[in-house]
């Protein structure tokens, strides 16, 4: 079983709770069912309070999801999971299609780029950092069910 | 996308995050021609960045263009973000990720390679979240 990390921004109390666990699971479904059952989704929800993420220069509503695939995934295999993806989150949340940005990278990409996310932490800090921010989605979880936080720190 | 992340150790001002967001817009699509509607800017908060550093940028931008080009883009971000939040440019960071752009569904549909916008159904429509 591989361990595939999803990572949620979404506007701070835009999706409550029984949406969530619906698009947890809902993604999980269509990631099985295009790429296999050999894979574990694991979705940490990161928040952004009002006014801090925009669009053309003006304050933005968009979600912005990341799933990474196996590396060399074919258009015709990323597309049509990554369409379904979109149109589940709409039916869901009830945004539109402008409402959500979804990057399906290879897998190791997604992984360098959160490897150049961490590198922005303070030398001296940078573990006790990441040891905040899992304690931090653990404390999110016991609070509301999911692993969250905000993108604040 | 492109999407900035701006990381600062301290809170800044919403007036501040505005002018940025734009300014950072204005400088990516003066110097790419991209679209004012894929610029993303989202703001973070608190964070402890390295020694001597206010002000970290991270920016996912659509692979294809040349390096020596988004070394330009680079620098002149780095150069107005300065000049408008009076930080000097060696206490700033700003780094490019390139991905490609059909790797990111936006509008319902997947990005169009730089200089293929002309394609994009979402653009012709606007764009509005």
């Amino acid at each position: 079983m591989k361990t595939v990390r999803v990572i949620c921004n979404i506007q701070e109390d835009s999706i409550g709770y029984n949406k969530i666990k619906q698009l947890e699971s809902i993604i999980t479904s269509s990631y099985q069912t295009h790429f296999g059952d050999d894979y574990k989704l694991r979705f940490f929800w990161l928040s952004i309070p009002y006014g801090q993420s925009y669009l053309a220069g003006k304050v933005s509503t968009a979600s912005t999801v990341q799933i990474p695939v196996e590396d060399g995934m074919p258009d015709d295999k990323r597309h049509p999971f990554m369409s379904e993806v979109c149109a589940k989150w709409m039916q869901i949340t009830h945004c539109s299609k402008d409402e959500i940005i979804l990057a399906s990278s290879d897998m190791t990409q997604a992984k360098a780029f959160l490897d150049s996310m961490n590198s922005r932490f303070k030398k001296s800090k940078s573990m006790k950092t990441q040891v905040k921010i899992i304690l931090s989605m653990i404390g999110g979880r016991v609070m509301k069910g999911y692993f969250n936080t905000s993108v604040n720190l | 996308m492109p999407l900035y992340m701006v990381s600062t150790q301290s809170s800044v001002p919403v007036e501040k995050r505005v002018e940025l967001a734009n300014l950072i817009m204005n400088v990516h699509c003066g110097m790419t021609g991209a679209p004012e509607t894929f610029v993303n800017v989202m703001f973070m908060e608190n964070v402890p960045l390295n020694d001597g550093i206010s002000l970290n940028v991270i920016a996912n931008v659509r692979k294809g263009r040349t390096g020596e080009m988004n070394e330009t883009l680079r620098q002149e971000q780095i150069r107005k973000i300065s000049e408008l939040i009076k930080v000097p440019e060696f206490q700033m960071e700003l780094s490019l990720f390139e991905v490609p752009a059909n790797w990111i569904m936006e509008g319902g549909e997947v990005l169009p390679e730089p200089g293929e916008e002309d394609s994009c159904e979402w653009l012709k429509k606007g764009h509005t979240a």
